[in-house]
Formats: structure tokens, C-alpha cells, sequence
């Protein structure tokens, strides 16, 4: 068991609190090619979500729901961010994105959403060397918190996409 | 001895892969032919605040594998435009299999089109499939839009 969490040297606050680093189910006591072995039968897909964050303080939540015949596999996730009113990109929110796999309680990843915010969609942001995997039939739901330095004045309209693919080999 | 247990992991890791792919082309015969191509659509006109789609017919000659996708957008005056407020979706309306579980932003999907989005895996496409690309545009201004498929012609020996 591990812990990790992020602090701001300048003033010693948590940006990310710490918390335990729990290891996938599925992917835990294989090795790599094990791990590759059972990523044959597989079709790219894409979970994503669209939040309109309109008050601080808030936590948004979308739900989604893993098909029982494939497993979710996925290693990349991006986010954009918009103006809703004028379309312009906003680079200023500063929430903090959560996925979590509601079968274990993991919450594989916790990341400001800056980290994620790609060059017009061409930087993909893998995290990990090999994908973490929700299970068939299972939901893992995607968070995002805006609590934290948050900058932007007005609402801001936010896109998450969880990359990776469904494995029908199961 | 360490080598040789590193083989043997191998060797089955490749064992178990063969098994999968024999499962994931049960229905296909034997590979005769793969050619790289390119599927898209014409320039599609999507007015402010609607919702437009196009359909990108795949040929009856062999399955398409898509590895990655392509899209550019401009304005009236073609000048391209890198970021729109434009949502994207694609549904493979032979099997009902969309690309993403909900329409995506365009710069999530494409950005400015001069590279491509690479799938995390392939997605299939059977012959004479019909592919839906939907558009929705989110913004007070009119876009042109362009998605393109990437991949490969898969030809097979029939059973």
C-alpha cells in the first residue's frame, strides 16, 4: 500500500490530499504481456461527459455504465473547456477531475483539470503504462470539483472524454 | 534460468494473443489483401445552433479498420478554425455502436485536423457498412465541416 498527495509549497495547502494508491483487480499479479495478451478482441470507444459549471464550491458527477458483454479499458483521458456564452476556449478553471470505479472504491486517477486540457485536442495524456480496467457490466463515474483556485469568472462549459476500448473477449 | 522463464511467459503471452484473435476473426477467412485508404464526406454546411449529419458509406469490397480520425472545420470565409463549439458523434448504424457515449467537442476529437486523433484500438467497420457523423453546433456562427476515417481495407478469403 502506497499514499500520495500533492501540497502547494507556497503556502503548504493540499492541492491534491493524500490517499491510498489501490491496485486494479484485474490487472493486479499480471505481468505486461499477460496484461497485452488479453487486449485482442477490442473496439476503441470513448466515455465522455460534458459538465456546464455555473457556482463554486460544487461537484459535478456523471455515472457511466460499463455494457456486461466488455470490459472498459482505458489509460487516456483529455478535457476541454469552453465559454458557453461567446464559444471562446477558457484555459482558466482550475477544477479538480476525478474518475472513480464504483465496484472497488479505486479512484485510479485525481488530476487538476490543467493537466488534462489538450493543444486543440492533439496532446492525449496516457497516465499510466498500462490501462486500468472497469469491469463488465460495472459503472465508474467521472467527478469533477471545482473548489479549488478557481479563476474564471462566469459559467464555464467543461468536456471530459475517458479514452480506451471495450474488450469483448470476456 | 531467468530467460528462460521470460520465453516461456512469452510464448504463452503470444499463445493466448493467437487464441483471441482467432476468436475476434471467427468469421473471417484468411487476410488476401490490406490497403491503406481514407473514407470521407463532402464539405458539409452546419448552420449556427443546428444539428447536421453526413454518412460515410463503406465499400462493398472489404471491411474497414479505422486507426484513427481526421477532421477539419472553417468558417464561411474558409478560414480554419482549430477550436469551434461544435459537439461530434459517430455511429456505425449497421450495428448501432456509437464512438463516443455522448457527443464530443470538436478539439477533443481533432483539434485542428493536422493531426490525427489515433484510437486506443481499432474499430472495425464491416462492408457496406453505414457510418453517421452528426454535427451539432453550439455557436451563433456557421461552420463547414470534414471528418475522415483512417485506416486499412481488410480483404478475406471467403469461408
Amino acid at each position: 500500500m502506497a499514499r500520495y498527495g500533492i501540497v502547494n509549497s507556497s503556502d503548504q495547502t493540499d492541492v491534491i490530499a493524500p490517499q491510498d494508491i489501490l491496485i486494479n483487480p484485474i490487472t493486479q499479479g499480471l505481468n505486461r504481456d499477460e496484461v497485452l495478451a488479453r487486449l485482442t478482441d477490442r473496439e476503441a470507444y470513448v466515455y465522455n461527459t460534458r459538465f456546464l459549471v455555473s457556482n463554486l464550491a460544487a461537484r459535478y458527477t456523471a455515472p457511466k455504465e460499463v455494457p456486461q458483454n466488455a470490459n472498459f479499458w482505458f489509460s487516456n483521458i483529455t478535457a476541454f473547456a469552453k465559454n458557453p456564452l461567446t464559444g471562446a476556449d477558457n484555459q482558466l478553471f482550475r477544477g479538480i477531475l476525478s474518475i472513480i470505479d464504483l465496484e472497488t472504491g479505486n479512484r485510479p486517477i485525481q488530476v487538476p483539470l490543467w493537466a488534462l486540457r489538450t493543444s486543440a485536442g492533439q496532446l492525449r495524456r496516457t497516465f499510466w503504462p498500462l490501462p486500468y480496467v472497469i469491469r463488465a457490466g460495472q459503472t465508474f463515474q467521472i467527478e469533477l470539483e471545482n473548489n479549488i483556485n478557481y479563476a474564471a469568472a462566469g459559467n464555464v462549459d467543461i468536456f471530459i472524454n475517458v479514452e480506451g476500448w471495450h474488450d469483448y473477449s470476456i | 534460468m531467468l530467460d528462460q522463464y521470460a520465453k516461456t511467459a512469452l510464448q504463452l503471452a503470444t499463445i493466448a494473443a493467437t487464441e483471441a484473435n482467432n476468436k475476434l476473426n471467427s468469421d473471417r477467412g484468411k487476410i488476401i489483401g490490406e490497403t491503406n485508404f481514407i473514407y470521407t464526406h463532402p464539405l458539409l454546411l452546419v448552420p449556427a445552433t443546428s444539428v447536421v449529419s453526413a454518412n460515410i458509406n463503406i465499400g462493398s469490397d472489404a471491411d474497414f479498420d479505422n486507426y484513427s480520425l481526421m477532421a477539419a472545420c472553417y468558417d464561411t470565409a474558409g478560414v480554419n478554425i482549430s477550436s469551434p463549439y461544435l459537439l461530434v458523434q459517430i455511429v456505425d448504424q449497421t450495428t448501432g455502436r456509437a464512438v463516443f457515449s455522448e457527443g464530443t467537442i470538436f478539439s477533443l476529437m481533432a483539434g485542428s485536423g493536422s493531426l490525427p486523433f489515433i484510437l486506443n484500438a481499432i474499430r472495425q467497420f464491416k462492408a457496406r457498412s453505414s457510418v453517421s457523423i452528426t454535427y451539432q453546433n453550439l455557436a451563433a456562427t456557421n461552420y463547414y465541416l470534414q471528418t475522415a476515417f483512417n485506416g486499412t481495407k481488410v480483404s478475406y478469403e471467403s469461408k
